[in-house]
């Protein structure tokens, strides 16, 4: 694949004038774009999260791992669980200020869809671009539950706080090499404040 | 990046995501590469991952990070950035400074997989 040149990196011009700065378009890179934009189509996807995760695993794709319903939520010793996160324990690579889980599998797959759904546009423009959507988006009801760390911001020691939340965080993206392009759930988890 | 030629839709998308502030373009890349990683190892991988389809908007990210790193922020910005936005507990170290600390390992994260790309 051509890589985009360096000279006046950074820079765009929208199509509004004054692109006389603007570096010479990588024609490869710019028929790339329009051929993954008309491949994604105007039709959203729909995903099962479940199947999404077994298909995608090598290439990211990890919401049931770390978000899954199935998760225990509350601390057990030598057990992966939603509260260790917040303490980097057995099951986790580190510790995180907020670790949430959905609160089932239903809840879990018409969320994730509804949101593709309703913003297949946007969706479509990203990846089309560079292979990668994320966002925030409130679904207005309890999706999932979770803890965060009341110590965080030098609040104090590290200590979980129970909380449930209508956020949710997620990542979209294309398989790379993939002709005709094929999108998928890297992650998406509720997203609580804290 | 001329993209006159692209539809109409993809260039308004775009022209608004360069158009944010620097802090906004951080947060960007700290909720979509950061948040949800348990290594350095995997922020890498994913930004490798958009950087061989285009680097565009990771350079974004890097100049804005750059920007936030070099001038002066409201007391608790940094820190918010890192264990709220990044969602990356620093117990070692809760301040502006240690913040800094995460922030600038993340912005050379970035500028290696960019000089890879």
């Amino acid at each position: 694949m051509a890589r985009q040149g360096r000279a006046g990196a950074g820079q765009v011009d929208a199509g509004n004038g004054g692109g006389q700065h603007a570096p010479t378009p990588d024609e490869s890179r710019f028929q790339e774009i329009l051929r993954r934009h008309g491949q994604l189509g105007d039709e959203p996807p729909k995903f099962n999260i479940a199947a999404n995760d077994d298909a995608h695993g090598a290439d990211g794709a990890h919401t049931i791992d770390r978000h899954g319903p199935q998760l225990p939520l509350p601390r057990q010793p030598g057990v992966k669980t939603v509260e260790g996160r917040i303490f980097g324990e057995t099951g986790w690579g580190k510790a995180e200020s907020r670790s949430y889980k959905w609160t089932d599998p239903s809840t879990m797959n018409r969320e994730v869809n509804r949101y593709v759904q309703q913003n297949w546009q946007t969706i479509r423009d990203d990846l089309a671009f560079d292979g990668f959507h994320e966002n925030l988006f409130n679904a207005g009801h309890r999706v999932g539950q979770g803890y965060y760390n009341r110590g965080m911001y030098g609040a104090g020691p590290r200590q979980s706080e129970y909380g449930e939340t209508s956020l949710v965080r997620i990542r979209i993206r294309v398989v790379e090499g993939s002709d005709p392009a094929v999108p998928f759930i890297v992650t998406a988890f509720p997203a609580g404040l804290g | 990046m001329d993209t006159s030629g692209l539809p109409e839709s993809l260039r308004g998308r775009i022209a608004e995501r360069v158009a944010l502030p620097p802090i906004e373009k951080v947060r960007a890349l700290l909720h979509g590469y950061v948040a949800d990683a348990e290594s350095f190892d995997e922020i890498r991988a994913e930004l490798r991952r958009t950087a061989r389809t285009n680097d565009f908007h990771l350079r974004q990210y890097l100049d804005a990070l750059d920007t936030v790193l070099a001038e002066p922020q409201p007391p608790g910005t940094l820190l918010q950035l890192v264990e709220g936005d990044a969602n990356w507990g620093i117990d070692h170290d809760q301040t502006d400074s240690g913040a800094a600390v995460f922030l600038r390992e993340v912005a050379e994260a970035l500028r290696s997989v960019i000089a890879e790309s």
